[in-house]
């Protein structure tokens, strides 16, 4: 990893205080790869991503009031660089199909009943999502979600964007988008259940 | 009311596409008045509205808590990248001087 031996010289040329872009890779860079990477799901996509947050960033070095931790500051200009990603990505592609038709469905039995057994989940969300290993799970739960499946399900439960917005900046239909997050709700569930709660 | 008939026999796959539809949107009246009865006997489906209510409240905690959430434990930064971005902030801040 490059250090630089002036950083006190730079510190004199306008970054406000609390700022150090010269440590902004080795800090955040391998938390703002995971959260593109979640997101992006492609790693030269994903730094890319980095590489323009932290460029855009150091622009931007005048607005940082120290008002957010230096790591949510520049998850923010992050998730401004994925959205506009994601929305030229789906301006280029031809429009969707406007029916979409997803892997064979393990959650129902033919008949539509719910397949699989009981497990209680008995924790208090607050706790478990506390504790750093449920988010490891978690995480690795999305990651095993198909591409479309996991991008919608996070911009509207996990980014919290509205969900009119989700369909423009993903190119579909709201009736795609909900079947998307049914069908990811239901994967989650399954997954979570297998590798957290029955343990 | 024939929507509401033909909810009557919809089966639990019909039922947890209205629950998750309902956490967002409204539903129509017959929709509600038969995701509703179909609760009241159903205890795999109540278990999925329980369940998906519990996720989504557990995610937007998580979310509030940590800017990067869900910390991903598996990707990182290739070394490679990681030099070249650096260099170019430093490349761009030396350009500065």
């Amino acid at each position: 990893m490059t250090t630089t031996p002036n950083s006190a010289a730079t510190h004199r040329h306008g970054s406000p205080e609390g700022l150090d872009p010269t440590r902004w890779v080795r800090l955040h860079g391998d938390a703002l790869f995971g959260y593109a990477m979640l997101r992006v799901r492609d790693r030269e996509i994903a730094e890319d991503l980095v590489q323009d947050c932290l460029m855009g960033a150091y622009e931007a070095r005048h607005r940082f009031t120290g008002e957010a931790a230096e790591r949510t500051w520049l998850v923010g200009i992050l998730k401004h660089k994925i959205i506009d990603h994601l929305r030229k990505r789906s301006r280029q592609k031809s429009a969707e199909a406007q029916s979409e038709t997803f892997a064979e469905d393990v959650h129902f039995d033919r008949k539509g009943h719910w397949t699989g057994r009981f497990v209680r989940w008995n924790q208090d969300p607050g706790k478990v999502i506390e504790d750093q290993e449920f988010q490891a799970v978690l995480a690795s739960c999305i990651e095993s979600l198909p591409d479309k499946l996991a991008t919608t399900f996070i911009l509207r439960e996990i980014d919290g964007i509205e969900s009119q917005e989700v369909c423009t900046i993903l190119g579909i239909t709201s009736t795609n988008m909900w079947a998307r997050i049914h069908r990811a709700r239901l994967s989650l569930r399954r997954c979570l259940e297998s590798k957290w709660f029955s343990k | 009311m024939i929507e509401f008939f033909k909810l009557l026999n919809a089966k639990c796959e019909d039922h947890a596409r209205l629950i998750s539809l309902s956490m967002d949107e409204s539903l129509s009246f017959s929709q509600r008045s038969a995701v509703k009865l179909h609760l009241l006997y159903c205890r795999a489906c109540r278990k999925f509205r329980r369940d998906a209510k519990l996720m989504r409240e557990a995610l937007r905690l998580g979310r509030d808590k940590t800017s990067d959430f869900p910390k991903s434990s598996t990707s990182s930064l290739s070394p490679n990248a990681a030099e070249s971005i650096a260099a170019s902030i430093e490349a761009r801040m030396s350009n500065d001087q």
